[in-house]
């Protein structure tokens, strides 16, 4: 099935490919499927899927709306959360990932990225089902430095 | 706006299944336990108002982060990185 993406063009997706978010994501509750596509792949390489860092995830029925996440412990090695599986739906043994949402912030040429890892995406990929939980008891910063960069042509 | 006083240890009962008790009187500030089903979640509104924030904060416009991606994360149509086909059967 086709969709029009703001970023990204026409995507040939797969709907069996796509996540669900029920309920969406605070401030975007009307973000309900999902795809994930790889960032910082060359054109046409193909690449173990779990080798990326970072990740585009494309709300496939608004274009426009597309979030820059990362694998949180690319950043942080220790980054340690505990999530309450039942509530989740998550059953023991499902294979469950962890990404983080990316803020690039920008200033005089240079664009400061953070992430949030206060309240990290939870994806159940056997249901393929995607959560933001808002971790209650932790003091993860919801804007924790990942770099700065100098970009070229400063607006 | 509802306004009920209750002593420490007497509940509120929100519909069905919610229970709202409070635990601890202090100077400027209360203790209150929450049961509720796991459905419903619950949050300090603070906290969830600065995680919408910066949710809205990450999903800049396209235009907005162009050069950035051009240059450093250039994503590729084609490759769903997180698919099912890859999960483990």
């Amino acid at each position: 099935m086709l969709f029009d993406t703001t970023r990204f063009g026409l995507l040939d997706i797969d709907e069996a490919d796509l996540f669900s978010v029920p309920g969406g994501i605070p401030g975007f509750p009307d973000m309900n499927r999902v795809y994930f596509l790889a960032a910082g792949q060359a054109p046409g390489q193909e690449e173990p899927a779990d080798d990326h860092t970072f990740y585009w995830m494309q709300d496939v029925d608004n274009g426009d709306l597309a979030f820059m996440c990362i694998v949180p412990w690319s950043v942080v090695p220790d980054y340690d959360i505990e999530v309450d599986s039942d509530a989740l739906g998550i059953a023991d043994g499902d294979d469950v990932r962890v990404l983080t949402l990316v803020s690039v912030r920008r200033e005089d040429g240079t664009a400061n990225l953070t992430t949030n890892l206060r309240a990290p995406l939870v994806i159940d990929m056997r249901r393929q089902v995607l959560q933001q939980v808002i971790l209650t008891d932790s003091m993860w910063p919801v804007r924790a430095p990942i770099a700065s960069l100098t970009t070229n042509g400063a607006r | 706006m509802l306004v009920l006083a209750r002593r420490v240890g007497e509940n509120i009962l929100i519909g069905d299944d919610i229970v709202v008790t409070v635990l601890e009187l202090g100077r400027d500030q209360v203790r209150i336990g929450i049961r509720a089903p796991r459905s419903i979640s619950v949050h300090r509104e603070e906290v969830y108002q600065e995680i919408l924030l910066s949710n809205r904060e990450a999903a800049e416009p396209a235009d907005a982060t162009d050069g950035f991606n051009g240059s450093v994360v250039k994503a590729t149509p084609g490759s769903p990185a997180l698919s099912a086909a890859r999960k483990p059967s």
